[in-house]
């Protein structure tokens, strides 16, 4: 997997939200965008995505197929959970899908018969099962009960390893970052000056390892955020 | 006290119970049967309707005109419609075009019927299309709008087909609003092609309420009230099964 991104720009009605980014990573990678709330990584992820045109500036990325995790789920109300599957991979076997992300019985029931735990894994599903080379991830963790981020961090780690898919995960949390990432692009002053930074494969991270990458992060995010004094 | 599932069928009697007692005993006071038929004498007239092979064609050829031209409005509303709901562009320039044709009496319809298609079976359908149209397409239109955009750009993102997305996505956003302009439809619709029949029929339930009207047979004209509040009554219980049939069918694979 190649991404590249070249002197990219990006504004809404006047205000610049991507202020001449470039970028580049390659490999079987799990890059974490790193950044405070409104500093426009959602925007990021869907140029990235080819939902939304840059204004100038190119991004470059050798995906076939690509997978997206919705932050607000975007499950089709009227289908049910195997078939919100198999709307986007018809020829899945949406029930194998559903027992991976835990979800093994619940086919037949619609999104609002979910807990919002259920309804994020059945959104993880359905990017698994569009079986994809690439998969994004709008903080996919964000809203959910801490015990079940926690097995969701385990569960996408797992999915990153086994399926050897590359993924771009958007995040405000440092911990997270820590614990999946093989690189981190730490967003400041809307892109013009991001941080990049490479740890390598996350399997072979300790405990305490990831606790001190994710305190440096942190402190990091305070240095380049003008909210905190 | 009663069950809920007992009250719902029991109310229903007990108020259209009332309503003819009201009548019963208003004929009575009145007690003329060319001013107020009684309950009794409408429901002797209905019968010799129901038995006469007159009757029935009269509500076949009502239904037939009724149902022709509901189902040519909502087949046409459905592509015009659907265009407005996708395109912008084409809402903002249609749009008035049919809040004036929604807004056109029904009377002025009649007017020109009777220039454009004559007396007889095609301008009772043409006025049933012309008053549901309207309804249909700018209820279908606002539906269409209606969907939520972030399932729209899940499904450009997936790259799902167009006619998934029209059909699981647009169409089955769409699906309460055309229900419910149905629904508000079937009523103006009996009312439209029986007045329709009425001024510019040759045949049918308002034709037959219009000589009734002529020969002085006010009973007549009561049954065949009846026989329209009936087939609007079964109309709407036909559309509550299709409903739950084809939504079954609809958002189901």
């Amino acid at each position: 997997m190649r991404l590249r991104i070249e002197n990219l720009h990006k504004g809404f009605d006047g205000e610049k939200i991507i202020d001449g980014l470039s970028y580049s990573l390659e490999g079987n990678f799990f890059l974490t965008i790193l950044g405070s709330s409104g500093s426009g990584k959602t925007t990021l992820l869907r140029i990235i995505s080819g939902i939304l045109k840059p204004e100038r500036g190119t991004v470059d990325v050798h995906s076939e197929r690509l997978g997206f995790v919705f932050q607000d789920d975007r499950l089709v109300p009227w289908l049910t959970a195997a078939q919100n599957i198999s709307i986007v991979a018809p020829e899945s076997n949406p029930v194998e899908f559903l027992s991976f992300v835990g979800l093994k019985g619940q086919g037949d029931k619609y999104p609002s018969q979910l807990s919002g735990g259920m309804r994020r894994r059945l959104n993880i599903a359905r990017a698994l099962a569009f079986n994809p080379d690439l998969i994004l991830m709008d903080e996919p963790f964000g809203s959910l009960d801490i015990v079940i981020k926690d097995s969701l961090i385990d569960d996408i780690q797992k999915i990153w390893i086994d399926r050897k898919i590359s993924v771009i995960m958007v995040t405000h949390d440092p911990s997270e970052a820590a614990r999946l990432s093989t690189d981190i692009m730490l967003v400041r002053d809307k892109f013009s000056k991001i941080e990049s930074i490479h740890l390598g494969n996350p399997v072979e991270r300790s405990p305490d390892e990831k606790d001190k990458i994710a305190r440096d992060l942190l402190s990091r995010m305070k240095e380049s955020s003008s909210f905190v004094q | 006290m009663l069950s809920s599932s007992k009250r719902k069928y029991l109310a229903p009697i007990l108020s259209v119970g009332f309503l003819v007692l009201i009548w019963f005993v208003a004929s009575r006071l009145v007690s003329s049967s060319l001013l107020l038929p009684s309950p009794g004498e409408t429901a002797n007239e209905l019968a010799r309707i129901v038995s006469s092979a007159r009757g029935w064609s009269n509500i076949a050829e009502t239904c037939l005109k009724a149902f022709i031209g509901l189902f040519l409005a909502l087949g046409f509303a459905l592509v015009a419609g659907f265009l407005m709901g996708l395109l912008d562009a084409l809402y903002d320039l249609l749009r008035p075009v049919v809040v004036i044709l929604q807004s056109i009496p029904i009377v002025s319809w009649l007017a020109l019927a009777i220039f454009w298609w004559g007396v007889g079976f095609t301008s009772p359908v043409n006025i049933v299309f012309l008053t549901l149209f309207p309804i249909f397409t700018i209820n279908i239109a606002e539906g269409v709008r209606n969907v939520d955009k972030k399932l729209v750009e899940m499904a450009r993102i997936y790259k799902l087909p167009r006619d998934i997305v029209l059909r699981k996505i647009y169409l089955s956003s769409a699906f309460p609003f055309i229900v419910s302009s149905m629904r508000v439809g079937i009523g103006i619709m009996w009312k439209s092609v029986a007045v329709a029949e009425f001024m510019v029929g040759t045949s049918g339930i308002g034709r037959a309420i219009s000589d009734a009207k002529y020969s002085i047979n006010i009973e007549r004209v009561f049954a065949y009230t009846l026989i329209l509040i009936i087939l609007g009554i079964l109309t709407e219980k036909l559309l509550d099964l299709i409903v739950r049939r084809g939504s079954r069918y609809a958002f189901k694979n």
